[in-house]
């Protein structure tokens, strides 16, 4: 009896490995833009700054602005651009993004600091690029922390100690690379479980497969099988490009990451089965797919956090599967989380599959005939 | 004097680069000339170069030519720059997929191609009118063209190219999964433009009575024009070899033809027709060479064009020792043994298989069958039964309800309802078990084409549950059967189109279903692999396997035991071949034997006067 | 003329009719634009609003209690108070607060008389984020100090004051320039993703042929495609800018009609990308991997869309520039917060259009009426 069952099902699942990876065509597809986008977003996703270029206005030309304006080159940060004390340069620059920041300095800056005034530095920002403007806007804030307490004499001293927790050193790639672990393993896996039944309807060989004795059991575990495997396999390329070019340091245990990612797969494999049976050709569960990853993607906490956003959104994120793998990814690697401490992710990906798997079965039993 | 044809080619010749990597030639050193206000026609086996040849005259392919070699169209040359242009705005084409927006109405698709060739409103209001009338379409212009069937949208599509008054109109196999009486039709109205609107046309077909139409037949194979002449001419290519044999005994005809198939080299072909067995004699063979017993009763018969197309590749093949281009020994596998050779053609029987009118028990059994989809009713009250072993045959027009009904039968659409059993099961409560006991050759090639020949065979006798040894003798056996061993590892989108058909047989039989069903599976196919796949058809029916099939091809009836005529979702006939052509004849028609063509047409148009 | 007119006009009401009948068309060409403006303009937001802090007050006196409140009362942050280090550490683990601030012990004499030391330890995993409340956290603290030393002592001591100003995006909020950047994306998606879909769709189904043999020239053919889906380019376009105006008030500095003019410059080079596509591979599936790959992606991840190009490494940066989808990213933001920029406008504007014209020609180079 399990035989009879379990025979089927494997030559079922031999046949979906056979027809994605023999043909060179889909076997590309499948993990040539996979890497081209851990290198790319591993490189391009950063809200990092490594060079500011700004205008330097000093108007009091005293030792202390001098001063000031070695801080800031001396940081590495920032980068002069000369424009003889002209205002009207400056200003071209800036809207030419030539320079983000004019910094000017009034001719009572030294003054005032001698007599413990408070003296004031004007900063322009271009805020085209909200982020990187707020970015380039903490950078200064720090350099004149220094520089005013180095010069503003005070009898009283309050120190804030701030510290970085799990990423000390302040790397966005290492926010971001785990979390594409699961998201770029998540669009294949998607794509290739929309794609697998509409692939076998538009070539006709879907009613050949219909006409022979396998249940729909067996035929949605077939068909669910591969797409998890591809996309725990997918995964692991992604974690060793991670690891190895990208050198992010993984704090927790591998075991622990594998059992929340196929927690993940199995929930999202149901979705793209979904779409798989209700999609009547190629193009529409392309496009059913498209549509679904979209939100999932840029609402799941991996470009920007959850608790940004509006109420509403975030209570509609409980049912967003990638948001616990990114958070499942992120613990794991930064935090060194391990299994028990996953359970709060696992459970909803978990109750996620009982919902999307069962709904697969129904639509492939209801739209399959 | 005659003017100037309207296609001239001169040694013309057009490679491709093939699947496999490899450059090929699709026409080699090709010459023709269709005059004008004639109908020429191509035919040939698949791949011989029809298609790329007709895409050459409308100017969609180039070519390579010698210098001095005129190609013309219409008196242009088509190396010529510019000429195109011209060319295209005074012919037509219709391609094998006629291009009908799907999504858009009959309408809509007719006022697309009128504005694009600059008809004015009142020219195509006119123009349209009367096309529509004349392919009967007039009730039907807001539907969509997706909706219509198959025969219909031909008919569209013939309407859309007709639009513009062309001088020439190049038509590519418009015949394929059209009903008969649709192609009578689509037949009337090519040549009533010919006569009326002195229209040239050339025409490619798989349907080789059609030549009957032609002023001219050009046959291809592997990209050489093998023949051309009148269509009498092709006709007589088989002058004093055809005869008709009547079996007079029990035998059935298409065993007598199985068994003359497999004698060597003796007769070109021996197919079933009008309740005897067609016969057409290999070169300088004569008729008692043959050695039937005396119960066979043999009388000459006029010669058909299929039989010289047959005869014409009988001789080809001779010439080249290696070919396998026509019926030779090597395409048709061995069903008999020498012994049930020797006792066939002494007219000893040894086997019920090889009879008709033997008692069967029933393998499937349909009781008052209904198919409804919304308010539309698809099968109406229908029953008939199925015996173990028979060939059975569904036929009726485009639309009739022949595949709906043969969908239920294998169980990949649910009945409305109706008792339907079949291998013992019934289908309605345990489907995955019938399934088991059945097999399924689909309308089109369905089965995966990234993998190889043998990756689809291991594959499908998986999921039928075979194991182990089992599993490596029933993949040898179709192997060796449907003679598969050279492209075991072949990519199945590399294989020709033959041997996809046949790999097609060999996974819908690894399982040794009880019955199979066939749904159209000579669609499209030329003659020489209609002969091939039939001799395995009756292969199978002697081993017992019930066949269940649907065609287009009406004298393929004749191959079964029984057929059953479908149309507007009522069975309309049921019986042995004979007595079908029984309920057939007409006052009018007195002669004896009608062919399935012209009993299948009187038939339904009887049925649609009632139904008025 | 006239003649060409009537073809290109058949072939154009033929599209439409065709689009509008397929609803999946219309979802991807009106309905994703609306998805796409309500998860960007509401779901993705790069600025800090309320994040939760833990404060840990291990002296209850006026100013700490002050510093609690203050904390609190900012906008960016939420203060949870908690007894002890512990039980801030488990919420903190679980992702409930984002950070925590301890107050020590005997805060207010270490203060006064010697040097006073506050903690704040944040979540690093995101590091801007970390930065940005950091910085948050250090600015709420020392006014709220300053303002209790003035009490106390009646003067502050020396400081300096840094005044900040945001040019072209007064309110600092990231979705003043996500918002523009939708509109290219999604005339990028429009225009390639759907032209190539639906022209590799008439390749496949062999509509194309019959059509090659009829009076009708290539460039016919892809007028009767580009105008459908122009009109629907600009539909959307038209959309993002409604939203951008009526739900996300993001004011519009520069010309509408330039806005305009360079989006169908861009959306007629988005549009030749997909006609080529399809073209060159007449195929859906390939014709849709190839534009997701080739449009939709660097559009999202190259162009300057959500990540400044000028923070990458300079290979990927030159690979960011080669793509026209950077350039009237730039060209629209500066449009729409910078305002009528000529420098910026003829640059860019001139880039885009060698790339329409170049574009445009290779398509009607590889339209040929052949099936070669």
């Amino acid at each position: 009896m399990f035989m009879n069952f379990f025979y089927p099902l494997l030559s079922l699942v031999k046949k979906e490995f056979l027809a994605v990876l023999k043909d060179k065509m889909s076997r590309t597809v499948l993990i040539f833009p996979t890497l081209v986008q851990a290198f790319l977003f591993g490189y391009v996703a950063t809200f990092d700054i490594t060079v500011v270029n700004y205008v330097y206005i000093d108007k009091d030309h005293s030792k202390e602005s001098r001063e000031l304006k070695s801080m800031l080159d001396g940081s590495g940060f920032f980068k002069e651009v000369d424009v003889e004390g002209s205002f009207n340069k400056a200003q071209k620059l800036l809207n030419d993004q030539e320079v983000l920041l004019i910094i000017s300095v009034d001719n009572t800056f030294a003054k005032k600091i001698a007599k413990s005034e408070v003296s004031q530095i004007q900063v322009i920002v271009d805020g085209r690029n909200s982020t990187t403007a707020a970015t380039a806007t903490a950078y200064v804030n720090n350099i004149i922390a220094t520089f005013s307490a180095r010069y503003a004499k005070s009898n009283v001293n309050l120190d804030i100690r701030s510290r970085n927790l799990y990423n000390v050193n302040a790397i966005t790639q290492w926010n971001i690379l785990p979390a594409l672990v699961a998201t770029l393993s998540m669009i294949q896996t998607v794509m290739l479980s929309a794609l697998s039944v509409a692939r076998e309807r538009e070539k006709g060989s879907f009613e050949q497969l219909l006409v022979t004795p396998l249940s729909s059991t067996q035929l949605l575990i077939g068909k669910a099988l591969p797409p998890i495997i591809v996309g725990l396999v997918l995964s692991l390329v992604i974690l060793f490009f991670a690891k190895f070019w990208f050198v992010v340091p993984m704090q927790g245990s591998f075991l622990s990451l594998y059992i929340g990612m196929t927690a993940f797969c199995i929930s999202i494999v149901g979705v793209g089965l979904s779409i798989s049976a209700i999609a009547r050709n190629m193009q529409q569960a392309m496009l059913y797919a498209f549509v679904f990853l979209v939100p999932v993607v840029l609402l799941s906490g991996l470009m920007s956090p959850i608790s940004n956003m509006p109420e509403a959104w975030q209570y509609a994120n409980f049912c967003n599967p990638l948001r616990y793998a990114v958070d499942i990814t992120r613990r794991v690697y930064l935090e060194g989380a391990d299994f028990m401490d996953l359970m709060h992710d696992i459970i909803p990906l978990l109750i996620i599959s009982l919902v999307t798997l069962p709904l697969a079965g129904y639509l492939f039993r209801n739209k399959t005939n | 004097m005659q003017s100037a044809p309207i296609v001239r080619i001169e040694h013309l010749s057009r490679s491709f680069i093939g699947p496999d990597g490899k450059s090929f030639f699709a026409l080699n050193d090709v010459s023709l000339t269709a005059p004008k206000n004639e109908i020429t026609m191509l035919v040939g086996p698949d791949g011989a170069g029809k298609t790329t040849l007709l895409r050459i005259c409308a100017g969609l392919l180039g070519f390579t030519s010698p210098k001095e070699a005129a190609n013309k169209v219409l008196d242009l040359d088509l190396n010529t720059p510019g000429n195109l242009a011209q060319v295209q705005q005074q012919i037509s084409y219709m391609p094998q997929r006629f291009g009908l927006y799907e999504d858009l109405s009959v309408m809509e698709n007719m006022e697309l191609y009128a504005r694009l060739y600059g008809l004015n409103k009142e020219e195509f209001s006119n123009r349209a009118k009367e096309l529509l009338h004349m392919t009967n379409l007039t009730n039907f212009t807001t539907y969509l063209a997706g909706t219509l069937s198959g025969g219909m949208k031909q008919k569209l599509g013939l309407a859309c190219t007709l639009l513009s008054h062309p001088k020439l109109l190049i038509l590519d196999e418009p015949c394929v999964g059209v009903d008969p009486l649709s192609r009578v039709e689509l037949w009337e109205i090519i040549r009533r433009n010919v006569k009326q609107d002195k229209l040239s046309v050339l025409i490619s077909t798989s349907y080789l009575d059609e030549t009957q139409y032609a002023n001219k037949v050009y046959v291809l194979n592997e990209g050489m024009v093998i023949f051309a002449d009148s269509s009498k001419a092709l006709e007589d290519m088989a002058s004093n070899k055809t005869y008709a044999i009547s079996t007079g005994l029990p035998v059935l005809p298409r065993v007598l033809g199985a068994m003359l198939l497999e004698k060597d080299n003796l007769v070109v072909d021996a197919v079933p027709n009008k309740g005897s067995l067609a016969v057409t004699l290999g070169k300088d063979v004569q008729i008692d060479k043959l050695n039937l017993g005396q119960d066979y009763k043999v009388s000459p018969r006029v010669q058909r064009s299929e039989d010289g197309f047959m005869c014409v590749f009988n001789k080809l093949s001779q010439n080249k020792a290696n070919s396998d281009s026509g019926i030779s020994n090597k395409s048709i596998m061995s069903i008999f043994s020498s012994e049930e050779l020797l006792n066939l053609s002494q007219g000893k029987l040894t086997n019920d298989a090889f009879c008709e009118d033997i008692k069967r028990e029933s393998i499937i059994e349909v009781k008052d069958l209904v198919k409804n989809f919304g308010n539309f009713t698809a099968v109406n009250h229908t029953s008939f039964n199925v015996g173990k072993g028979e060939i059975f045959g569904l036929l009726g027009p485009n639309g009739a309800g022949k595949t709906t009904t043969f969908r239920m039968l294998c169980g990949l659409i649910p009945a409305s309802s109706g008792i339907l059993n079949v291998a013992g099961f019934n289908l309605r409560k345990a489907r995955v078990e019938a399934r088991k006991k059945i097999g399924y050759v689909a309308q089109k090639f369905s089965l995966y084409t990234d993998l190889s020949v043998g990756e689809n065979l291991d594959f499908f006798a998986g999921v039928y549950g075979l194991r182990a040894d089992i599993k490596t003798k029933r993949i040898n056996e179709v192997i060796e059967q449907y003679e598969l061993m050279p492209y075991y590892n072949t990519k199945t989108l590399l294989l020709p189109g033959g041997f996809k058909q046949r790999l097609s047989m060999a996974v819908g039989t690894i399982h040794k279903p009880e019955i199979l069903f066939l749904d159209e599976p000579t669609s499209g196919i030329d003659p020489i692999a209609r002969r091939i796949f039939w001799h395995q058809i009756t292969g199978l029916a002697k081993e017992g396997t019930t066949v269940i099939i649907t065609t287009h091809f009406l004298e393929e009836a004749e191959y079964c035991n029984r057929i059953m005529i479908q149309d507007k979702g009522e069975m309309i006939a049921l019986g042995t071949p004979d007595e079908v052509r029984k309920q057939g004849m007409t006052a009018g028609n007195t002669s004896e034997y009608l062919s399935m063509e012209e009993v299948f047409i009187s038939i339904v148009k009887k049925f649609r006067d009632k139904e008025q | 003329m006239k003649e060409f007119l009537k073809r290109v006009l058949a072939l154009t009401n033929k599209e439409f009719k065709q689009l509008w009948r397929d609803k999946a068309n219309i979802m991807l060409g009106i309905g994703l634009p609306i998805i796409l403006i309500f998860v960007f303009g509401y779901g993705i937001s790069f600025d800090i609003r309320n994040a939760k802090l833990g404060v840990i007050d291990l002296t209850h006196s006026e100013l700490s209690v002050k510093l609690h409140h203050s904390i609190n009362a900012s906008h960016y942050l939420d203060a949870i108070a908690y007894p002890s280090i512990e039980a801030a550490k488990k919420d903190f683990l679980l992702e409930r607060i984002e950070g925590v601030v301890v107050i020590p012990n005997n805060f207010d004499a270490a203060l006064w008389h010697n040097k006073a030391s506050i903690e704040v330890f944040v979540d690093g995993k995101d590091p801007n984020r970390a930065q940005a409340l950091q910085g948050y956290v250090a600015s709420v603290i020392s006014q709220t100090y300053s303002k209790e030393s003035i009490k106390k002592y009646g003067r502050v001591p020396g400081s300096i004051d840094i005044a900040y100003r945001m040019w072209f995006n007064q309110a600092v909020s990231s979705t003043w320039y996500i918002v523009p950047g939708l509109i290219v994306l999604i005339i990028t998606l429009v225009g390639t993703f759907l032209t190539a879909l639906v022209m590799a769709r008439e390749w496949e189904r062999g509509t194309l042929e019959a059509i090659f043999v009829s009076p009708v020239k290539p460039l016919e053919i892809i007028l009767g495609k580009i105008i459908p889906y122009f009109v629907v380019g600009l539909l959307g376009l038209s959309i993002c800018m409604l939203a951008a105006k009526f739900l996300f008030e993001i004011p519009i500095k520069g010309s509408i009609i330039l806005i305009y003019a360079f989006s169908m410059l861009y959306l007629v080079i988005a549009l030749a990308i997909g006609l080529l596509i399809s073209a060159a591979v007449r195929n859906q599936y390939v014709a849709s991997q190839l534009s997701v790959a080739t449009s939709f992606l660097p559009c999202v991840m190259l162009s300057g869309f959500i990540f400044d190009l000028r923070n990458v490494p300079v290979i990927v940066s030159f690979i960011g520039h080669l793509l026209p989808s950077t350039y009237f990213m730039d060209l629209l933001k500066t449009l729409y917060l910078a305002g009528n920029y000529w420098p910026i406008i003829i640059k860019d504007g001139l880039i885009l259009g060698v790339y329409a014209l170049l574009l445009i020609y290779l398509t009607v180079l590889k339209t040929k009426k052949s099936l070669d």
